[in-house]
């Protein structure tokens, strides 16, 4: 979820109401969806705004939202005032869409006002796919050499002064020696070849990388040309929608785009409301609300920015303003009703219990060995399904799956038995009174070349002593103890291909009927030591689905 | 025996006896001395064979006459004695002296009788002693006394009985329980330290919670960890360049999954996504990848398990839960795991409204003990609306616990469901912290079993 910061004081005079205090303004932002909190200066406000409102990233579009919420504004509808930038498109292989906008008038005063705007783009770009799937960029109007704008491949030899350069680079050493280029260098450079905006012979961006140092948009900046570039013209052109509706609430004047592709022209931004139908149906069933009176319900709509435009016996329709690119069904502007009504007041419904259901039979099953152990003394321990391949391979478990992206090396992997996390807890839990004796029944991650994925869950229970003295006789003992108490007649069988961290000659398959349901077996001293584990340790592993089957517990 | 002597010295360390020392001597005759009693000594016999024979023989006719071995012993005492000298083979008598008092020391030990030491010091029994005719047994022996003054004292002891430390079997199996007193223990001292078998807290608290859902009528839903992009994303209509998506917030594993099984559920995602769908929603309106729907992850919510409950149902009414391990790539701290337990619902029924779904997840928080739960708006992809819920709990204030919301249209289009379903999902781990007034996560996976044994049973219950 983007988290922003803006001044308190800035915001609450964007607001512009004179009775509003912090308090109160903090109070209103959660209905909202805005998580809010005050930072330890006593000034900043962090906000987490979620990724379907980006039209409120920015502090004009946050403080519409909050006057519209408050009635302190109606919805406003934007024109252009005609074409002011031409865009000829050649389009680029790996990003061939572009959008684009002027906007005189669109004023950066201070550094407050250049860093807000670097926060919006910056929100903008983590929300829409790390500017994978669209790239914005902001240059000063008044710098851009010609309005005639060119969009197309450009070789990777041309050069340009990057933002905040003195000096011309190649694109090449651009996308290899700054830290944008080694960060997104990789989207859209195609062979020899990368995307470029040029304006009167010279290139001012390399979109989605950098822009060019001649246009940089700085304090004193009185109006902006704004470009929108990706692999998809819906994203472009709705993302370019969002970023000009907070100049436009703040007074700029809006001059559209002419984008000339080689075979179609487009003038952007769009600046037309959508309608949306909503059936009387659909709302009651949805929400389990009547619809209400006309008026109420424009007054319900006007506090989210939407407008009622038609309402009847069937249904009504919403008019829906073209930055509020969330609204992808009439459910969406359900939710806007709900809003304004506020959820603690609508009311919940209570639902009626129609039947108690039991536990699966694998729940049961596994309540009853958890029983059985504890009678036997044992401690339930609870571990994480996560663990290192590192001990997995010390133990002599080779098959697992692995994680493609850890995090930290120490869990990288899966177990795929009870054993490495019992193991942990032995070797943190050695020197607690004797003895000590934990189990735990838990999910373990398994190869199964049957499952579609190759992996399969299974749920395994494991038991473990560590002792001064272990004998194989008592832990046999609880093995068969478990087993013969759910009804099951065991026998031991030497297992004929012991695993690894079991000693030779100590470690007993144990079958019921034909079928194995696990193994008992005395932990091999050298893997012992090779966990620092200083005490014998004796354990048991049941395969919890196999003994559902032999015992026909699931029936 | 060990008993006897320690107890003794238990009454003599309390001033209650004295104790003194004796030795006492036992002596016996052996079979060779009772022989000798009633035949006389060998060199007695020599001696009058001799003097019947005139004072001279050859040894050689002595000893065909006594025996060997007689004659051997005979000889030897005899010269020893003075009664006898050997010239040249033949043996001549110079003197002769019955043993008499030999052969009555002999007769008196023909069974044991205790002697003074004393006697020991008697040459004719130091002789017979070590010629092995007499054996001595010597023995110790403690005498224990009853000092005079500490009469009065026994006596109000022996009134009481005698005192044991432990009830036993055969103490009852005997009867002499009756007669014996069990001695007082010092009951006020600290036990032995003793640790019974237990379950863990947080799984307990997991159980509690499927309890609920059991009651109110959910079935139990289980799926794997390891699981194709398709259920964890794009059965939720999460967009492939979501930022949720990315190698920096979830777990890949090497490989993809074959998702010729849910190939109607992938097909009405490549629609649904792309805005080619029948349920009135525009979509993304990008070009969606089957091969990044394929990909392998660990599921990083429940809802990828009750999204697919809903896919396999498809017709109300269903209602199921879902309490099972998720996966996210944070960091481990005081306040985030790398895996931890999700529990996320659904219910497909006709009818079934967001004013519902407020009132179902109300009466799950009071049946976990929360009275007051409060709603506010939220964001996820696949629910809409979608809300956020919080609980009052004492000492904390208002704590948020789960989020919710209506599956989407397009989420019911992707699954086939033919009715509205409510979902929630949320952290166990969080809400049991708040009521077991833990404040470190990784204390709900302690590896300290010391941990365990201490944890309070019944807290936050």
């Amino acid at each position: 979820m983007p988290v922003l910061r803006f001044r308190a004081s800035r915001l609450l005079e964007a607001v512009g109401d004179p009775s509003m205090d912090l308090a109160k303004l903090m109070s209103v932002l959660p209905k909202l969806k805005c998580e809010v909190s005050l930072l330890e200066d006593g000034e900043t406000l962090e906000l987490e705004i979620d990724r379907d409102r980006p039209d409120m990233f920015s502090l004009r579009g946050l403080a519409e939202a909050v006057r519209l919420y408050l009635g302190l504004s109606k919805p406003r509808r934007f024109t252009s005032s005609g074409v002011g930038i031409e865009v000829l498109v050649d389009p680029p292989r790996k990003r061939p869409f572009i959008a684009a906008a002027a906007l005189e008038g669109a004023e950066i005063g201070s550094e407050e006002d250049l860093e807000e705007l670097i926060q919006f783009q910056e929100k903008l770009h983590l929300s829409y796919g790390r500017r994978k799937r669209v790239a914005i960029g902001f240059h000063d109007l008044y710098k851009l050499p010609s309005r005639r704008i060119e969009y197309r491949y450009v070789s990777v030899k041309e050069r340009f002064v990057p933002l905040h350069m003195d000096r011309e680079m190649s694109i090449e050493e651009v996308l290899r020696s700054t830290e944008q280029g080694r960060e997104y260098g990789s989207i859209a450079r195609d062979g020899d070849m990368h995307p470029a905006l040029i304006s009167g012979g010279k290139i001012i961006a390399i979109p989605p990388v950098l822009n060019s140092d001649i246009t940089r948009v700085e304090p004193g900046t009185k109006g902006l040309f704004i470009d929108v570039t990706g692999t998809d013209l819906r994203a472009v052109t709705e993302i370019l929608a969002v970023i000009v509706y907070p100049f436009l609430l703040a007074g700029a004047r809006l001059l559209s785009a002419k984008i000339i592709y080689p075979s179609s022209t487009i003038v952007t931004p769009d600046t037309s409301w959508r309608s949306v139908r909503i059936d009387r149906s659909l709302f009651e069933e949805w929400l389990g609300l009547e619809v209400p009176t006309e008026d109420e319900l424009r007054k319900l709509l006007e506090r989210m920015g939407l407008e009622l435009a038609t309402y009847s016996e069937s249904g009504f329709e919403v008019n829906v303003p073209p930055h509020r690119i969330d609204v992808l069904h009439p459910v969406d502007v359900l939710e806007d009703v709900a809003m304004a009504i506020g959820y603690d007041e609508i009311g919940a419904e209570m639902v009626a219990t129609y039947e108690v259901s039991r536990p699966s039979a694998l729940t049961r099953l596994w309540e009853a060995l958890r029983d059985l152990a504890i009678g036997l003394g044992y401690t339930e321990v609870n571990s994480l399904t996560l663990t290192s391949s590192k001990l997995l391979e010390a133990l002599g478990i080779e098959e697992f799956a692995r994680i493609e992206n850890p995090l930290q090396q120490e869990l990288d992997a899966l177990k795929p038995v009870p054993l490495p996390s019992l193991m942990q807890v032995l070797a943190e839990s050695q020197h607690r009174q004797h003895p000590v004796k934990v189990f735990e029944i838990s999910e373990c991650v398994t190869r199964d070349a049957s499952s579609p994925t190759g992996y399969r869950n299974r749920v395994l229970m494991g038991l473990a002593v560590l002792d001064t003295v272990v004998k194989f006789e008592d832990i046999h003992a609880d093995c068969f103890a478990i087993l013969r108490s759910l009804g099951l007649e065991p026998a031991s069988r030497r297992c004929s291909s012991a695993p690894r961290f079991a000693i030779e000659g100590r470690c007993a398959e144990i079958v019921v009927g034909e079928r194995a349901v696990g193994m008992v077996c005395e932990i091999d001293p050298g893997i012992l030591e090779a966990l620092g584990i200083e005490y014998p340790v004796g354990y048991i592993e049941l395969d919890v689905e196999r003994i559902l089957e032999v015992g026909g517990f699931g029936r | 025996m060990s008993t006897v002597a320690s107890l003794v010295e238990l009454l003599r360390s309390k001033g209650l006896v004295e104790v003194r020392e004796r030795r006492r001597v036992v002596v016996e005759a052996s079979e060779e001395g009772k022989r000798y009693a009633s035949e006389g000594f060998p060199e007695e016999r020599l001696a009058r064979e001799l003097a019947s024979r005139g004072g001279r023989a050859p040894a050689r006719d002595l000893a065909e006459v006594l025996g060997r071995d007689a004659f051997r012993i005979g000889i030897s005492w005899a010269r020893r004695r003075g009664w006898v000298s050997i010239e040249s083979g033949i043996a001549v008598l110079k003197g002769f002296e019955p043993l008499d008092r030999h052969r009555e020391i002999l007769q008196r030990f023909s069974t044991p009788r205790e002697v003074d030491p004393d006697v020991l010091q008697d040459p004719v029994v130091s002789e017979l002693v070590k010629r092995g005719l007499l054996s001595v047994r010597e023995r110790k022996e403690k005498v224990v006394k009853l000092r005079d003054d500490a009469v009065d004292r026994a006596r109000q002891l022996l009134s009481v009985g005698e005192a044991v430390p432990h009830l036993t079997h055969e103490l009852l199996a005997s009867g002499r329980w009756r007669a014996v007193v069990l001695k007082p223990y010092n009951v006020e001292a600290l036990p032995p330290t003793r640790y019974p078998g237990k379950k863990h807290f947080f799984i307990e608290f997991v159980k509690r919670v499927r309890e609920v859902m059991l009651a109110l009528g959910f079935e139990e839903i289980r799926y794997d960890y390891v699981i194709p992009e398709l259920w964890n994303f794009d059965a939720l209509f999460q967009p492939q360049d979501h930022p949720a998506r990315d190698v920096y917030d979830v777990f890949y594993v090497p490989g993809s999954c074959d998702l010729q099984p849910f190939k109607e559920v992938a097909e009405r995602a490549k629609l649904v996504h792309e805005g080619d769908s029948r349920c009135g929603s525009r979509g993304w309106g990008y070009s969606w990848s089957l091969e990044k729907a394929s990909k392998l992850m660990l599921r990083s919510h429940a809802t990828a398990a009750t999204v697919r409950f809903i896919a396999e149902r498809k017709e109300p009414p269903a209602r199921g839960f879902c309490i099972g391990r998720v996966f996210r790539r944070d960091r481990m701290d005081a306040t985030h795991l790398p895996e931890f337990t999700n529990f996320d619902g659904v219910v497909m029924e006709r009818g079934f409204s967001f004013r519902k779904l407020l009132g179902l997840l109300t009466q799950i928080m009071r049946s976990l003990g929360f009275q007051r739960v409060r709603f506010r708006p939220a964001y996820f992809p696949f629910t809409e609306p979608s809300v956020e819920g919080m609980v009052l709990i004492e000492g904390m204030g208002w704590v948020e616990v789960f989020g919710a919301g209506m599956f989407r249209p397009e989420v019911l289009e992707i699954a086939g469901a033919k009715a509205p379903v409510g979902a929630w999902g949320m952290g166990l781990e969080r809400l049991a912290m708040a009521l077991l007034s833990i404040n470190d996560i990784r204390n709900l996976y302690t590896r300290d079993v010391d941990f365990l044994r201490r944890f309070p049973l019944l807290r936050g219950w």
